[in-house]
């Protein structure tokens, strides 16, 4: 598995990458509801510069969530249309791991733990930890949740690495993030790093199916039903 | 030609195949309907977790019916609105990288437009220039076409559309939803006579529809009379015959102002078989053809999408690397059959 484009969308930025054996270009733009307009230019460009069919790919990764639910569906919309059409397989990433990951990038291996924390709107967060793993890659040492702010700042106990929007978003975690070792409110998920964590990802797992890259939204109860009589 | 279609504008995904010269190869349909129906409406939100679920199964399911390959393929046309932003994004992205991946076309097709020619996929299919009465869940309208891509607006609703009064009628006689099929079942054992109704918007010229009077009307008729024996069946007679006779004067009425010989019935609402019989009737009386698309082609589907795609991309027609959905859009925007017409005003 040497050639992967990348796609990830769960956030404000707009981020797409082509990681051809090991080497990778990426085009990433903070744009705030503007992944429908920016992300097919961006995919056509990297395979242009490329000069890479989409055919000779190996697979397509892409940023599972969680995240904004519209932005993410647009990107992992794309990821089925391509994959589909290209009958490429596909590797999802979550989107956490890829700001835990940016964030140990910068700290080292020694850091302990990293808790990303990632503005879920409704005065909520995702949240989930992780750990430096072999080869410095962020391995998931709790699970994906949604809660409030309060919730999470009453969990802080051993040092730990704060990284995403949510650290300057909320109070509550504003406060949490003076404890930290270090804080990165403004990590990003960025696509390079998907592609990264998918090939790693493929060193264990087989790629999935394009009808299997799906949104994980962690928040399911979107709607409420009518109390009935 | 072949045209891969995809329509994902509300709650319902579907896709299909159409081929210019061997016309309509497959279509296939998920509706989401008995899902929203505990909830007793369209969640948006579910509505797009569930068509990014079935698309692609629906379009392997679609190509192995039409016994065709993805690179058979040699267009894309997807549902651009009117409809819900965060359903249609999930077709319009899923439809743009599948012509992006192929190396194809694509184009963004207008709902309402997909609606009006959908009776041309019939074996005997109307001629122009016709008028369509439109009438679904999202809209109520009188359209004259003159040619494929030339659409005049004669009359529209100032407020409810017939399908959603539908929809707020049942709901309101605790019927269920969707309204349009459990309000008709009701009204079958009902007496349309026990109750008066009015007949909204019929006493004055004009082409425009109003549901929201008869609504209230209804709700107050309800209010008063719900004790009584058979009045949920007899409410939901009148009711519907109510909006039939309203839209069978409709028409007659733009039959008489175009001068048109031949009347189209399309959306959702064209499935009710009293609204069939009526504008039958009223066209074997006054000499006017009526033409129905069959039932499965009235509501949302995908082949009405790849047709429509097909006509926009046959005069050149092509999307750009953009993904657009555009959750409101005036048919009265979308004009003549070149495709600067049709974007300069997105």
């Amino acid at each position: 598995m040497a050639k992967l484009l990348a796609i990830e969308t769960s956030s404000e930025s707009c981020s797409v990458a082509l990681s051809l054996d090991g080497e990778s270009m990426e085009v990433h733009e903070h744009a705030p509801m503007r992944h429908a307009e920016l992300l097919l230019p961006a995919v056509s460009r990297l395979l242009g510069e490329a000069g890479l069919p989409i055919a000779a790919l190996d697979a397509i990764a892409f940023g599972r969530g969680p995240g904004s639910f519209t932005s993410l569906r647009i990107g992992i919309g794309v990821v089925q249309g391509l994959a589909w059409a290209a009958d490429l397989p596909v590797v999802p990433c979550s989107s956490l791991a890829a700001v835990a990951q940016a964030a140990i990038d910068l700290t080292g291996a020694g850091s302990g733990r990293v808790c990303v924390a990632v503005d879920a709107r409704m005065q909520e967060v995702f949240t989930a930890e992780f750990v430096c793993g072999p080869g410095g890659l962020a391995e998931a040492a709790s699970a994906e949740r949604v809660c409030a702010p309060s919730v999470l700042a009453h969990e802080a106990t051993t040092p730990f690495v704060a990284a995403g929007n949510g650290f300057e978003r909320f109070a509550e975690l504003k406060d949490m993030a003076e404890t930290a070792v270090a804080c990165y409110p403004d990590l990003w998920p960025h696509a390079a790093v998907v592609a990264r964590l998918a090939l790693a990802w493929l060193e264990h797992h087989q790629p999935l199916p394009p009808a299997l890259a799906q949104p994980v939204y962690i928040r399911n109860n979107v709607a409420v039903k009518p109390a009935s009589d | 030609m072949r045209v891969l279609g995809i329509e994902t504008s509300c709650d319902e995904t579907g896709v299909a195949v159409y081929d210019s010269d061997r016309g309509l190869l497959a279509h296939a349909l998920y509706s989401q309907a008995h899902i929203h129906a505990e909830y007793g409406g369209v969640v948006p939100e579910i509505a797009s977790r569930d068509h990014v679920r079935k698309l692609l199964p629906l379009l392997d399911e679609c190509l192995a019916q039409a016994d065709c390959t993805r690179q058979d393929i040699d267009g894309v046309a997807y549902t651009a609105g009117p409809g819900l932003i965060g359903a249609l994004l999930v077709g319009a992205s899923v439809g743009r990288a599948i012509a992006l991946s192929l190396g194809v076309p694509a184009v963004a097709v207008h709902h309402m437009e997909g609606h009006l020619l959908a009776p041309l996929l019939e074996p005997d299919p109307p001629k122009f220039p016709f008028v369509a009465l439109l009438v679904s869940g999202g809209h109520s309208m009188l359209v004259e076409v003159s040619r494929i891509g030339a659409y005049r607006v004669l009359g529209e609703t100032l407020d409810d559309a017939a399908g959603e009064a539908f929809d707020k009628t049942a709901k309101l006689l605790g019927l269920g939803y969707p309204g349009g099929p459990v309000l008709a079942r009701a009204a079958k054992t009902g007496d349309p006579e026990k109750y008066s109704f009015p007949r909204p918007m019929t006493d004055r010229p004009g082409l425009e529809f109003s549901f929201s009077g008869l609504k209230t009307h209804t709700r107050n008729l309800w209010q008063a009379h719900c004790d009584e024996e058979n009045a949920q069946a007899d409410i939901a007679a009148g009711f519907q015959q109510a909006v039939v006779e309203t839209l069978v004067i409709k028409c007659r009425r733009a039959m008489q102002q175009t001068r048109c010989g031949h009347l189209v019935i399309a959306g959702g609402v064209g499935a009710n078989l009293q609204l069939r019989e009526a504008l039958s009737r009223a066209g074997r009386k006054y000499g006017w053809g009526v033409s129905y698309p069959r039932i499965e082609f009235c509501t949302d589907n995908g082949a009405m999408i790849a047709y429509a795609g097909y006509h926009r991309l046959r005069t050149g027609a092509f999307e750009s690397e953009i993904i657009r959905a555009r959750p409101r859009w005036p048919l009265t925007e979308l004009e003549s059959d070149t495709w600067t017409a049709y974007s300069s005003k997105t």
